[in-house]
């Protein structure tokens, strides 16, 4: 298909095209109420064609059934090139050229699930969770596997395939004040997925943010972030900072920041696409670039930021091989997403002490386990998040447990005024962050 | 495309499905990115598959089928099946449903598949051209979405019917930056209809004013912290009646008894002046639909009424455990996504207030403006809502700009404070997950309310 789309381009005028298609696999069970609820079979195809005419370029994608599907697509990135203005920059697709990553993240045993394999690993979290005492009201399990190809007219010609388990679940306790609890799971593998674990921790922390209370006063204390939540804080925040686009349109806080101190010495970031504990892990890019692993932030200097095709072309330079389509939480219709430069998984380095260790070293100090949503303002940094649980700590051992604060802060000051870095690094999403501990944060009581 | 639908729809009920439905969806959208006069994006995409939904013991299977081949769309068929049986829920047989049938066109004036995409792209490139209204002004975007989609369905009640939804947003984004600083500031147009949804603004007064207004934003100051009298703008207040009023009269939430709200039918929930509704009929609101996606006709369900709580969203399956009439609500982001039930157009309804009156009265205070996001606690009933910027209020007048601020609380505790609800009632459109996921258009809005809410921002 990939063939046929790519001399339709060609028939229709195109000096350059290019094809990412993908076909996914996607087995869900839902859990509604400690029992299965839903149970998903799904299978989608498609591809998405980017077209060139000289530096005009359009795009089209389409879920494909049918050659005739494909060549719809192809017609329609076509006319759409024909009737855009010429770019200021952007005139070649990526050449071909060979990979020195080559992670692997398929699971055999995730291609092949079945959703009576699922229910079983759900209802065994469920029953774990009632054991110890909570009801899981909410959940879900997923397993995706995608095969992925590049094709251009530049010879670029890559594959790649993989697969994602993701589980989601969200617990409470009976009585007329309940406490919640959450828990996810991403990896590209079923046999960590360790459901007993999941359903005591979603047990545990629902009845602690049932004991949990507002808080008398605001406190200004250092602030310890859990990588459930403080995973997707970064993913928001540097994956936006970090970002080639960002920086050339000046939403970036770290533009031309380059070669200085965006951090703590204390920190270092990587983004690594070879981490075979990660869901995007992949050779190439979803431009066909070859991708490699690039310090973002080393000892708390800014080192580099991500380039796909388009972000290089303005900058006269060639790809990182950052081009990125795909989430790590979602295996349907991957071919939909459009290219942008981004992160595969941002590996922040771990520190030498447990969670427990580090935090018992500290005087007084505040521990967040949840919040919201855990989202922060890309362009300034800027966050104010509802928290649902956190803990006092005073040499480590719980205070008070509290719930219904503020947690204000910026996470870009934050990264720079880093206290301690815990070693209990995790998977989460496209991050792979450990427990971090910052000054400057407030939590704001109700 | 119904006929092959149908014969889904008895391949499930033969296997044993003792309700089905097979769905089938054609979106066909077109975006145009355009940021410092460049076009950054000119795509066409297409989206189109059936759905396949059976249900046996009160368990659900779901399967697709991208090919429209009878034979591939009987053999998903007959996975939906069997992926039902894998479930382990209980509950209870749907009662009879009216079948509806009829090809539904959506209502508009000028469908944007009859303007050629040049307007369209010259629209969007004025657009992010207006916005470059002083040297402060360091990004400049615009953002032109249209989604056409085609829905046919058939389901074991007899049903076989299709209708179109057409919507379209206009968005402007421009960041400013001086010393150091970055702020961001948006604006937008949309809504349900034709091309007639996006003629109804001066181009050049959104891109100027929104430009503006991200170069006011440099002069914001910190927000005050804590418990204060706040006026939130109808944006603001369509958050509180959608992430947390809203979400947690979602009935499946009620069900499995996850929402504050379980056993609150009849009581007093909120101030006497409060009354909110979910109306996906609202004509050319973002979130009105002609029919929700198991067939049933969207309708305006009464959440409060004068302070008393009066009902839930209903899907077919909610609606049968609670022995109410299904009211519309089922939704799905698309053929290959759950279905839950969720909103439409939630809003708090008009009072009689005037925004003068309101604030002059507040000794200090601030008055949000825009939001960026909110979300969901159905069963603790929190609030959070993410204001753009405020303004500060002191002694009845409004003084300095504030910085983006996030306002919390419990959302009973704040409708029990709220003492005066404005004349006037806006809708704000966006889309809505229920977690992190399944994403459907909606709006939601209100009218100025002021209330005492614990807010914070960097």
């Amino acid at each position: 298909m990939a063939e046929l789309a790519l001399r339709a381009c060609q028939a229709e005028g195109a000096t350059q095209a290019e094809v990412f298609a993908a076909a996914g696999r996607t087995v869900s069970v839902y859990v509604d109420d400690g029992r299965i609820k839903n149970v998903e079979e799904k299978a989608d195809a498609g591809l998405s064609v980017r077209v060139l005419m000289g530096r005009r370029i359009g795009q089209a994608s389409s879920t494909c059934a049918s050659a005739e599907d494909v060549e719809r697509c192809a017609r329609a990135a076509s006319r759409l090139a024909g009737l855009a203005p010429a770019s200021r920059t952007f005139d070649r697709l990526p050449s071909p050229a060979s990979a020195s990553l080559a992670p692997n993240n398929w699971d055999p045993l995730v291609a092949s699930l079945e959703g009576g394999t699922l229910s079983e690993l759900a209802l065994s979290a469920v029953g774990a969770a009632e054991a110890r005492g909570a009801k899981v009201s909410k959940g879900m399990v997923r397993g995706g596997a995608v095969e992925t190809l590049v094709r251009n007219t530049n010879g670029v010609d890559a594959d790649n395939r993989y697969t994602a388990v993701y589980a989601d679940f969200g617990s409470m306790t009976s009585g007329p004040a309940p406490g919640e609890g959450v828990a996810s799971y991403t990896s590209p593998w079923l046999e960590g997925f360790d459901p007993y674990c999941i359903g005591a921790s979603l047990a545990e922390q629902a009845k602690a943010a049932a004991r949990a209370s507002a808080l008398p006063s605001s406190l200004r204390l250092p602030v310890f972030i859990v990588p459930h939540e403080l995973g997707d804080m970064l993913d928001a925040q540097i994956g936006a900072a970090a970002s080639a686009d960002a920086v050339h349109r000046q939403r970036s806080p770290w533009a031309g920041l380059l070669g200085q101190e965006v951090a703590s010495p204390k920190v270092t970031i990587v983004d690594d696409p070879g981490d075979p504990r990660a869901v995007l892990s992949a050779p190439y890019d979803d431009e066909g670039a070859p991708t490699t692993a690039k310090p973002v932030v080393e000892n708390g200097v800014l080192r580099s930021y991500l380039y796909d095709a388009y972000a290089s072309s303005v900058e006269g330079r060639e790809p990182s091989g950052n081009g990125l389509r795909r989430w790590p939480n979602d295996s349907q219709y991957v071919f939909r997403g459009g290219v942008k430069p981004g992160h595969f998984n941002l590996v922040v380095s771990p520190g030498t002490q447990g969670r427990e260790r580090m935090l018992a070293s500290f005087d007084r100090c505040v521990l967040i386990e949840k919040v919201s949503f855990p989202d922060v303002n890309p362009v300034t940094g800027a966050f104010a998040l509802e928290v649902r649980l956190g803990h006092v700590l005073d040499h480590g051992s719980v205070e008070r447990s509290f719930k219904h604060a503020l947690l204000v802060g910026n996470l870009v000051e934050g990264l720079k005024n880093v206290v301690a870095i815990g070693r209990d690094a995790e998977v989460v999403r496209s991050t792979i962050v450990p427990t971090i501990g910052m000054e400057g944060i407030e939590v704001v009581s109700g | 495309m119904l006929d092959v639908l149908t014969a889904a729809v008895e391949r499930m009920r033969e296997q044993g499905a003792e309700f089905c439905d097979a769905r089938h969806q054609d979106s066909n959208d077109l975006i145009i990115r355009v940021s410092d006069a460049e076009v950054r994006a000119l795509t066409d995409a297409r989206l189109a598959g059936i759905g396949l939904r059976a249900r046996v013991r009160g368990s659900w299977g779901y399967a697709t089928s991208v090919s429209t081949d009878r034979k591939d769309v009987l053999e998903a068929a007959t996975r939906a099946v069997r992926a039902a049986r894998a479930g382990t829920a209980s509950g209870r047989p749907f009662p009879e449903q009216r079948a509806r049938t009829g090809e539904h066109r959506a209502a508009l004036k000028v469908h944007p598949s009859t303007v050629a995409v040049e307007e369209k792209l010259a629209m969007v490139k004025d657009l992010d051209s207006y916005q470059k209204v002083s040297d402060k002004v360091v990004n400049t975007n615009a953002v032109y979405m249209e989604e056409v989609r085609k829905v046919s369905l058939a389901n074991s009640f007899g049903s076989a019917l299709s209708w179109e939804d057409v919507r379209l947003r206009l968005v402007a984004t421009t960041v400013a930056a001086d010393a150091g600083r970055r702020e961001m500031y948006f604006g937008f147009m949309d809504g349900t209809g034709g091309m007639e949804v996006l003629r109804k603004k001066d181009l050049q007064e959104m891109g100027s004013s929104i430009a503006k207004e991200a170069v006011v934003m440099l002069g914001a100051v910190k927000p005050p912290s804590g418990p204060v009298t706040c006026i939130t703008d109808p944006v603001v207040t369509g958050l509180l009646a959608h992430e947390v009023m809203g979400h947690a009269s979602e009935a499946d939430e009620v069900v499995k008894r996850r929402s504050f709200l379980s056993d609150k039918v009849g009581k007093v929930v909120a101030n006497e002046q409060i009354t909110m509704v979910d109306d996906g009929t609202v004509e050319g609101a973002f979130g009105s639909l002609p029919f929700d996606d198991e067939g049933t006709p969207t309708s305006r369900t009464v959440i409060i009424e004068d302070g008393v709580y009066k009902g839930y969203m209903h899907s077919l399956e909610t609606a049968a455990e609670l022995d109410a009439a299904p009211t519309g609500n089922a939704r799905a982001q698309d053929f290959g996504r759950r279905m839950w039930v969720r909103m439409t157009n939630t809003f708090f309804e008009a009072g009689d207030w005037t925004l003068e009156e309101m604030i002059e009265g507040v000794k200090f205070g601030v008055i949000t403006d825009r939001m960026i996001n909110g979300m969901e606690d159905p069963v603790g009933g929190g609030f959070e809502a993410k204001a753009l910027r405020g303004f500060l209020i002191e002694n009845g007048e409004i003084t300095r700009p504030v910085r983006s601020l996030t306002l919390t609380g419990r959302a009973l505790d704040i409708l029990r404070t709220t003492d005066a609800v404005g004349d006037r009632v806006q809708l704000d459109a966006g889309m809505c997950g229920k977690g992190t996921e399944d994403y459907v258009p909606v709006s939601s809005g209100g009218p100025y309310s002021r209330s005492t809410i614990v807010v914070g921002g960097d």
